[in-house]
């Protein structure tokens, strides 16, 4: 339907496209005028000839594939185990209170220090990305899923009890689904982080991934195909954050529209 | 209907409350409160606020321990038990993350009902309650008063015989609320059930109530008990009875004392 609203979005949409064309447009002219050495910025005809070819010889998609996979692993199992750890100190505050600190401290800590020791114990493998992608999450999760534990509406749980209800049904009744808005909530940030985490590890040692591409192109001086690796990883972390979205907004769909 | 009789569903023994904190002076919430429900009878209760009556629907409903006293229903000791009587909260309560026929369900689920058993056990019953058409909507999406209704609805279906309102409409608008007190009314009339309602609206209790219990400022104790001899059905007209407005005034008179002199020590 042609409305104000429908005419609205069709400018913004041509501004989007106005901005790349503008920008790649004047890079690309910049380069050929010889104000800009390609050496150091690359051109984005020769970007767009490279990926074109990379896709045909298979190494971008398996390149994208590697990140891809070590970033979700990553995330799913950090999650998992994040989230029990957390919710699991909801039934003790005593020991609760002693955890506490700890993990205070190692969420605060950057978990990407954890490397060379990681490095250590799996060697230069995929698992050592993965591994490091996860411990980022898991930190993360178990810090939500404890604040979540802690946040939950104490008049529900009164009327759980009031409704005679034993702690473990409290617990899956109402702490597990209030605790899972949070949480959920927390999954764009995390899949960032985790992305993060394996394309660093990536960075450490790899010999395959984007991370890896970026890292050894930049090396040897490809700035051509450094651009390619990292105009994939923005469309990779976009597509990966679209899809959190989606899950997000099923999973907590009783939040309302509003 | 009467009082006097030996057979009180239910009955409150010298309860008392007084809260204990370490360094600090014990603060007393509740005087030896005495007092009986007959079968079957809405009682409303008003007092100021900080009385302690939801401290007293607390200790009733087994979530609170009373310093002293007993809770007997149907003349057995109920003290500190849950699960005895049917409980409800200003707050409607309703969990966010499920459907409104979930909600209901959520009492008969948790005595192990098994759910699908449970959802079409309600699901023809949703019409008396207004909320035929809406057993698949969340929550957020409802208004006040049919957020109440459902919350009611689950308080009933919990299905004990003695209920425990408290302020259920006190955060509904007038008009919403007046349909409400109607609806309950005629829900009660049907149900059977025993109500103690907490109000501090006393048009509400008087216009809802066999009987007022009129509490004092804290500590709290029973200074009155009133009879409200007024013929049921109740309808809007009943608020302008002269009947009712002596009553009114009555308790108003009484009330106003105990906020004065709730205001006065605080």
């Amino acid at each position: 339907m042609p409305s104000k609203r429908g005419n609205a979005d069709t400018v913004v949409v041509a501004g989007r496209i106005a901005v790349v064309v503008v920008v790649f447009g004047a890079w690309e002219g910049l380069v050929r005028a010889g104000v800009l050495p390609v050496f150091f910025f690359g051109q984005p005809s020769v970007i767009a000839a490279k990926a074109y070819a990379y896709l045909l010889d298979g190494s971008l998609l398996h390149n994208c594939w590697v990140t891809i996979s070590e970033t979700v692993i990553g995330f799913v199992a950090g999650m998992l185990l994040g989230s029990v750890l957390g919710l699991s100190m909801w039934f003790s505050r005593p020991a609760a209170r002693i955890v506490e600190p700890f993990l205070v401290m190692f969420n605060a800590t950057p978990k990407i220090a954890l490397a060379p020791m990681l490095v250590l114990y799996l060697g230069i493998t995929y698992w050592m990305k993965v591994a490091l992608s996860f411990s980022v999450v898991v930190v993360i999760a178990w810090m939500v899923a404890y604040e979540g534990s802690r946040a939950v509406d104490s008049d529900l749980v009164r009327l759980l009890y009031s409704l005679s209800a034993s702690r473990w049904q409290v617990f899956t009744k109402v702490v597990v689904p209030s605790c899972l808005s949070w949480i959920i909530s927390s999954f764009r940030l995390c899949i960032g982080f985790s992305l993060t985490g394996a394309v660093v590890g990536e960075f450490i040692s790899a010999n395959a991934g984007l991370g890896w591409f970026i890292n050894f192109s930049s090396s040897v001086y490809e700035l051509n195909d450094v651009w390619v690796g990292l105009l994939s990883l923005m469309i990779l972390a976009t597509v990966l954050n679209l899809g959190v979205d989606r899950i997000e907004r099923r999973l907590l769909a009783w939040r309302g529209a509003t | 209907m009467h009082r006097g009789d030996d057979t009180a569903k239910l009955e409150i023994a010298g309860i008392s409350k007084t809260f204990e904190t370490p360094g600090k002076p014990p603060v007393a919430a509740l005087g030896a409160i005495d007092a009986r429900i007959a079968p079957g009878e809405f009682v409303c209760l008003v007092g100021p606020s900080g009385c302690g009556k939801s401290t007293l629907f607390n200790i009733i409903a087994g979530l609170e321990q009373a310093s002293s006293g007993a809770v007997l229903c149907d003349g057995s000791e109920v003290t500190g038990k849950t699960g005895v009587v049917g409980y409800q909260l200003q707050k409607d309560l309703l969990l966010p993350w499920r459907t409104v026929l979930d909600n209901i369900i959520l009492g008969m689920e948790l005595r192990n009902v098994p759910k699908r058993e449970a959802r079409a056990q309600v699901l023809p019953l949703l019409a008396r309650y207004g909320l035929a058409g809406f057993e698949n909507n969340y929550p957020s999406t409802l208004s006040g008063g049919m957020r109440q209704r459902a919350a009611l609805m689950r308080t009933l279906l919990y299905d004990k015989d003695v209920i425990l309102l408290d302020e259920p409409f006190g955060a509904l608008d007038a008009q919403t609320r007046a349909l409400m007190q109607e609806w309950l009314l005629s829900v009660w009339a049907e149900s059977g059930k025993t109500i103690l309602f907490i109000t501090h609206d006393v048009e509400e209790a008087l216009f809802l109530a066999d009987r007022v219990w009129i509490m004092s400022a804290r500590p709290g104790i029973l200074k009155a008990q009133l009879d409200v001899p007024i013929a049921r059905p109740r309808t809007q007209d009943t608020l302008v009875d002269p009947q009712f407005i002596a009553l009114k005034r009555q308790v108003l008179t009484q009330i106003r004392e105990e906020s004065r002199r709730a205001f006065e020590t605080r």
